[in-house]
């Protein structure tokens, strides 16, 4: 089909569309050409993937709620949570491995269906709903280690799965991308995917064609914690104990990542593809910085400036495709 | 069926752009490796004031030596401090020094410095497999000294607030001999607060006002004692704002600490010279670097001093 775009107009398309893309080849150019041997260099790759990874699932998890249109303030909270209880249930209780999984993967999933009760049933708004199960998430962290930190001898999977790697490529990144692969299949590739951009872009429309809203959206919850609870898991491999805040860090820059993501795939919406760029954009901007040497305030004013960015992104993605659907409807 | 092949194709396109912009660059001609070498420094709490002297002290002893120095403050994320070790790893640096974090906790970033017979120590961390040696006044005798004023000041009986801050090795440390110390002073009761991650003494002076209220029908002594000095400085204004009195304690010996110490506001302070302190972390970089890649110093202590009003003219005269 012919496009009838003018060259400025495909030009303006092709910015919003690939935007996200763009920052992150830009600074991987910049990095690259600041300090090429070390940026570079298989070992760095792999860092900033496996940096990158445990952030990124719980980014992903962000995702999954913004997609129907919500947003979940508890992300961070269930990662720290999932971490410190996988390694309580494994050096103070004994637990296996695989035992201790469960239970924490358990207890962020049951904390996500309160959530998303909370949210969809109860129409709580979800700022209010999931800070105030985020705040009893760090509640159940105390009671549970008293705030402290919490190591000891582990399952030998800990540091095979926390520090190995197959072919080059870190266990813990390709936990990530096994996450990335499913959901981009259920948010894709499926009719639920379908229901759930639908509840995203118009929850009132979704619902009057019947569309189970409320139901969706509370099981975005559930996925939303479990993900969270994940992540958290992989972060306490990465660092060999439990940490009662180690992953709270990951809310901020998991709505980086997805906000950024809204410049790529689907440009102006949130995905899984666009939230994968968006935490790469992060952690290639952290370890350049890193890598070049630049002082403490960089990393902050990165973290601002691309905040800022990934919502002004965001909002003149969304804005230029409701204009141009706009345009072709009145044609 | 277009969409969905639309999407794919930007998929398609990203990593051809990626692999292109990684491309462009790698064809940079590389610039020729500097011949100083280099430190990396892991600030784990940029904020306190400890932190911030002793990295005073790290960075002059580095520059007297000639080495350059590449910081990251972590702001607390002990992940950070993993991906700071990592990343300073890519960048080739000829040792590192993490402050504070606790090194039990530093295990992908460990293994990956060892691999890369890179040295790591550690100031006020712990000892754990990978790090060559920690530089700590942090033990038993300089945690206990103020707390033992402080029962003695009392006369073993009375109120304490406990400021505490697990994720934090040192403050850690000092919890646990404030358990010891205080279990052999029945009469005392120890009221604990943990600290969040961040914004310490704003969260330290409202609990101080707070427990001030609950115990204002009390007429018994009453202290305020914290792991470090900045919320044991920051509880000072709510106590004054009660009109109640109560004992001040802390450690690090920070200007604040010791300006409040001459005013008689606090009561004491541990000080650990903690530009002497960094300067001492630096000299086992060094050491660590002869001793090779099996270097392990161990613990290496640092001395300290309880001040109080009787002494406290010798640093602020």
């Amino acid at each position: 089909m012919k496009s009838n775009l003018t060259f400025v107009e495909k030009g303006t398309r092709f910015l919003v569309n690939y935007s996200a893309l763009i920052v992150l080849a830009v600074l991987i150019v910049v990095f690259g050409t600041l300090s090429p041997s070390a940026f570079f260099s298989l070992n760095n790759l792999q860092n900033i993937f496996v940096q990158a990874s445990p952030g990124g699932v719980v980014a992903l998890a962000l995702t999954i709620t913004m997609i129907v249109g919500e947003f979940d303030l508890s992300v961070g909270y269930m990662a720290s949570l999932a971490g410190l209880l996988v390694f309580g249930f494994m050096v103070n209780h004994h637990d296996s491995f695989i035992l201790s999984v469960f239970y924490s993967l358990g207890a962020t999933s049951l904390l996500g269906l309160i959530s998303g009760l909370i949210v969809s049933r109860l129409k709580v708004n979800a700022f209010i709903g999931t800070l105030g199960i985020g705040f009893v998430a760090v509640g159940i962290v105390y009671s549970f280690s008293n705030g402290a930190l919490i190591t000891g001898k582990t399952p030998h999977i800990v540091d095979t799965l926390g520090l190995g790697s197959i072919i080059k490529i870190q266990n813990l990144t390709l936990l990530w991308i096994c996450c990335i692969a499913i959901l981009w299949v259920v948010t894709e590739r499926t009719p639920l995917g379908v229901h759930m951009r639908a509840i995203g872009g118009q929850a009132r429309a979704a619902e009057l064609v019947g569309l189970p809203v409320a139901k969706i959206r509370m099981w975005a919850f559930v996925c939303s914690a479990f993900l969270a609870g994940f992540g958290g898991i992989m972060l306490s491999m990465r660092l060999g104990s439990g940490q009662p805040n180690a992953g709270n860090g990951y809310l901020l820059d998991g709505f980086s990542a997805t906000f950024l993501g809204r410049g790529f795939y689907r440009a102006g919406e949130f995905s899984v593809p666009g939230t994968v760029v968006g935490a790469l954009i992060l952690q290639v901007g952290y370890n350049g910085l890193a890598i070049i040497g630049m002082p403490t305030a960089a990393k902050y004013y990165f973290s601002g400036g691309t905040l800022v960015v990934a919502l002004a992104l965001g909002t003149i993605a969304g804005s230029y495709h409701f204009k141009l659907n706009d345009r072709k409807r009145k044609k | 069926m277009l969409a969905k092949n639309k999407n794919t194709r930007r998929m398609i396109s990203a990593c051809t752009a990626v692999i292109a912009a990684m491309g462009l660059s790698a064809g940079v001609t590389s610039q020729s490796q500097a011949t100083t070498k280099t430190l990396g420094l892991i600030i784990f709490n940029g904020q306190d004031t400890f932190s911030q002297l002793a990295e005073k002290g790290i960075l002059a002893a580095a520059k007297t030596n000639g080495w350059t120095v590449k910081t990251v403050d972590v702001a607390g994320s002990v992940d950070g401090a993993n991906s700071a070790i990592q990343n300073f790893v890519s960048a080739k640096v000829n040792a590192i020094i993490a402050t504070v974090v606790a090194s039990t906790s530093l295990k992908s970033g460990l293994a990956q410095a060892t691999k890369a017979g890179i040295p790591v120590v550690s100031q006020s961390g712990g000892l754990a497999p990978g790090i060559a040696g920690n530089v700590t006044s942090v033990n038993d005798v300089s945690n206990a000294a103020p707390l033992l004023d402080m029962a003695k000041v009392m006369g073993g009986k009375g109120r304490v607030l406990a400021f505490t801050f697990k994720p934090g090795l040192p403050c850690l440390l000092r919890e646990n001999t404030l358990d010891s110390v205080m279990s052999k002073y029945p009469n005392i009761t120890v009221t604990k607060s943990e600290l969040p991650s961040d914004g310490h003494a704003a969260y330290a002076a409202s609990t101080t006002a707070a427990w001030l209220q609950t115990n204002a029908s009390y007429s018994g002594n009453l202290a305020v004692w914290a792991c470090y000095d900045d919320p044991a400085v920051a509880a000072i204004s709510s106590i004054t704002a009660s009109g109640k009195k109560a004992f001040v304690y802390g450690y690090n010996g920070s200007a604040d600490a010791l300006a409040a110490i001459k005013a008689g506001t606090m009561k004491g302070t541990v000080f650990f010279d903690p530009i002497a302190t960094g300067k001492a972390t630096f000299a086992a970089v060094l050491t660590s670097l002869k001793a090779g890649k099996k270097a392990n110093l161990g613990t290496i202590a640092a001395p300290f001093t309880l001040i109080t009003s009787a002494n406290v003219a010798t640093l602020l005269p």
